[in-house]
């Protein structure tokens, strides 16, 4: 662990930091992040759930330390481990897990602590009257009070839940794929929904998704998860943009991941006065959609096989691995017909692609490009090698172009985006 | 859809239907046949009006045992995993399958007047057979299984994601036990315990080993049936009949009310190894 969790200062802060073998699975979690809208954002089996079930209570690791605004919730050292009903944490699973048999207004009132003997006699609890009624006011559940979960529909079901957990006074809630449950026509609104709920009632959140749109749109800070870990901490834009590992960029949806080499090419390419003086030699790439790989001649000297580097101080022959950001790449009308990889003065190289589909997604066009490089294709075992490109739409209609054209794919170093782990074995060059 | 109406769901309706029939005939012939107009005489004979209240009582008395006992063994069938569960669970499905002569005939020898329970008690002048008591046992016995097993699926059905929110709202297992899963596994339990209280009203086989005396119902009409013959026990037989029938009628009215109440739980999630 980087810091000690008894001495750190945690004030406004979420620290988790569990140890636990569940079977053949092994959730190791340790992360802290201010508190907010935290997301937990992975594939399902990433131990996302887990995780929000140890912070619950409901389930209790071997070893971990648990504080929330820097009180301890659990500590395997100090052998404090808070139970569930004094952890002051509201939880919302994936499908409510509303009480069948009580009406919307019960199913909140449930949540008030127990009331003395003789007003649950008489029913009347003046305080808990009105609660339940501010409560149903503020998620609009007013018209809803008399009827049963079951006659609710997934959006009033949700605000019932949150409602349900408000009432008791959490100090973090915690919601496990709260939007799962709904048809994705009302997703996007309730994700709204839940975002001004949260400035409303001022209360920090941790969500568990692993759904792209739905971190993009709430998240504050996002925990991404893999297989029982955590593999980064960052901002949307940081996770999204630059993902630390290739595990995190395939989750993310970057697609074109590569391996290669720090060299110079101006050796091999001595008619291009543009080159760098360094750049990253390709020696795979991961194919859109599946693990194939492409792997470039070993002493291919043709610049098809070059990328530029972002950042310009690396020892040569360091083997670096990372992703060409789909957003970030341009495309232009090809001058003339297909002609080799070249260098721009503003150190981006160019390679002939041609255009193999192009669809809508969300608010921008997806293309998939195939690069001309003779001496790759010819080697290659995978079937095709495809580059995913994002262009807007508005660009996209300038261009004119349909599926079968030829193209100029323009790579800046703004486009390229270095792993910090060291390539996986097996990956590299052959 | 017309694809799910083809010939193999139209023969095997036939099949099911024939079955069905031969159910029902017999109930109805006995409707036909029955010669009303002495009905209200044969029931006010009063050994007949005696062997129906024994009846009652001990049905009633044996249910509120078995509720008190059996639903909790349900629950923790149903929740806690412990070694030998499924042993146990066998064992509770055993009285369901014995014939119920073995049943009294197991229940004699341990509490009749030469058993070790019942010997101390015809001692002491209170004999466990012949008794209200003894017939309260032998029912209990046969009728226990519809109640423990009613109440396992019961609290089996019940989203453990309920208890799990129930205890971060701050309620303790107690009161989740009493606000929860009891009140949503009700619907389920009160059926059960309707077909078991039936079950008991209705028990012969252990009955007649264990407690021949006093008459319960389903006793009075077979020493009648040897006794007089067949025309002497069609009335008891009727009253045996309405029972019964109101009986399932309520056990399957609480069930469909139950289950329309459920919100959807296909895609429950369970957590890695638990």
């Amino acid at each position: 662990m980087a810091y000690d969790a008894r001495t750190t200062e945690n004030d406004g802060m979420l620290l988790v930091q569990l140890q636990q073998q569940l079977g053949s699975f092994r959730l190791g979690v340790d992360f802290r992040v201010p508190l907010g809208l935290i997301v937990l954002f992975g594939f399902s089996g990433a131990g996302k759930s887990l995780t929000l079930q140890s912070v619950a209570g409901l389930l209790h690791p071997k070893h971990g330390y648990i504080a929330i605004d820097g009180q301890v919730l659990f500590d395997s050292e100090t052998r404090v481990d808070l139970p569930p009903q004094a952890r002051r944490v509201g939880y919302v699973p994936q499908r409510y897990a509303l009480f069948p048999h009580l009406t919307v207004e019960q199913n909140i009132r449930f949540a008030l602590p127990e009331s003395p003997f003789w007003s649950r006699v008489t029913g009347k609890n003046a305080a808990h009257k009105v609660r339940v009624a501010e409560l149903l006011t503020a998620l609009e559940l007013q018209d809803q009070a008399r009827r049963y979960p079951a006659n609710l529909s997934g959006g009033q079901q949700q605000r019932v839940a949150l409602a349900r957990a408000l009432a008791a006074e959490p100090r973090l809630l915690l919601l496990d794929e709260p939007f799962n449950a709904l048809d994705a026509s009302v997703r996007e609104r309730l994700r709204d929904a839940l975002k001004s709920f949260q400035h409303r009632f001022a209360i920090p959140i941790v969500l568990v998704t692993h759904d792209h749109t739905e971190v993009q749109q709430l998240a504050d800070t996002v925990v991404v998860m893999q297989r029982g870990r955590v593999e980064q901490i960052g901002s949307v834009q940081q996770v999204f943009f630059a993902p630390r590992t290739a595990d995190v960029a395939q989750l993310v949806g970057q697609r074109n991941i590569f391996g290669g080499c720090v060299a110079s090419p101006t050796s091999s390419t001595g008619d291009q006065p543009d080159a760098p003086a360094q750049a990253l030699r390709l020696n795979w790439l991961q194919i859109t959609n599946t693990q194939a790989q492409v792997v470039t001649p070993q002493r291919d000297k043709s610049a098809g096989c070059w990328l530029p580097l972002p950042s310009p101080a690396l020892a040569p022959q360091t083997y670096l691995s990372g992703c060409i950001l789909a957003s970030e790449m341009l495309l232009h009308r090809l001058p003339g017909g297909d002609h080799p990889p070249t260098w721009t003065s503003r150190g981006a190289t160019q390679w002939t692609v041609e255009l193999r589909e192009a669809h809508i997604q969300g608010a921008a066009m997806r293309l998939l490009v195939r690069p001309q490089w003779a001496g790759l294709s010819a080697r290659s075992t995978a079937p095709e090698c495809l580059l995913e490109v994002y262009l807007s739409i508005a660009q996209w209609r300038e261009m004119h172009v349909a599926p079968g054209d030829l193209l100029l794919l323009e790579i800046g170093p703004r486009a390229i985006h270095l792993f910090e782990e060291p390539p996986i074995g097996g990956k590299k060059e052959g | 859809m017309r694809t799910t109406r083809s010939g193999a769901s139209r023969s095997l309706a036939l099949l099911g239907l024939l079955l069905l029939f031969y159910l029902v005939v017999p109930i109805g012939y006995f409707l036909f046949t029955l010669s009303w107009r002495d009905v209200p005489a044969q029931l006010s004979d009063p050994v007949a009006i005696m062997a129906l209240i024994t009846s009652l009582l001990s049905a009633s008395l044996a249910i509120a045992i078995i509720a008190l006992l059996g639903v909790p063994l349900g629950y923790v069938l149903a929740r806690r995993n412990f070694p030998g569960r499924g042993v146990l669970t066998l064992l509770v499905y055993l009285p369901l399958v014995f014939p119920p002569v073995v049943s009294g005939i197991l229940l004699l020898i341990l509490y009749g007047p030469y058993g070790p329970i019942g010997a101390p008690f015809a001692n002491a002048g209170l004999e466990i057979d012949s008794s209200f008591a003894g017939i309260v046992l032998s029912q209990i016995f046969v009728a226990s299984p519809f109640v423990i097993i009613a109440a396992l699926a019961a609290f089996e059905a019940v989203d453990p994601a309920l208890e799990q929110v129930a205890a971060t709202l701050g309620k303790g297992p107690w009161e989740i036990f009493w606000r929860v899963n009891l009140p949503v596994a009700r619907a389920t339990i009160i059926a059960g315990l309707l077909l078991g209280w039936l079950r008991a009203l209705g028990e012969f086989g252990a009955t007649v080993v264990m407690a021949y005396h006093p008459y319960t119902l389903p006793v009075y009409l077979y020493v009648q049936l040897s006794g007089t013959g067949v025309g002497a026990a069609l009335p008891l037989a009727l009253l045996a009949l309405g029972v019964s029938f109101i009986g399932v009628g309520l056990a399957l009215l609480l069930q469909f009310a139950s289950r329309r109440r459920k919100i959807r739980q296909d895609e429950r999630v369970i957590p890695y190894g638990l």
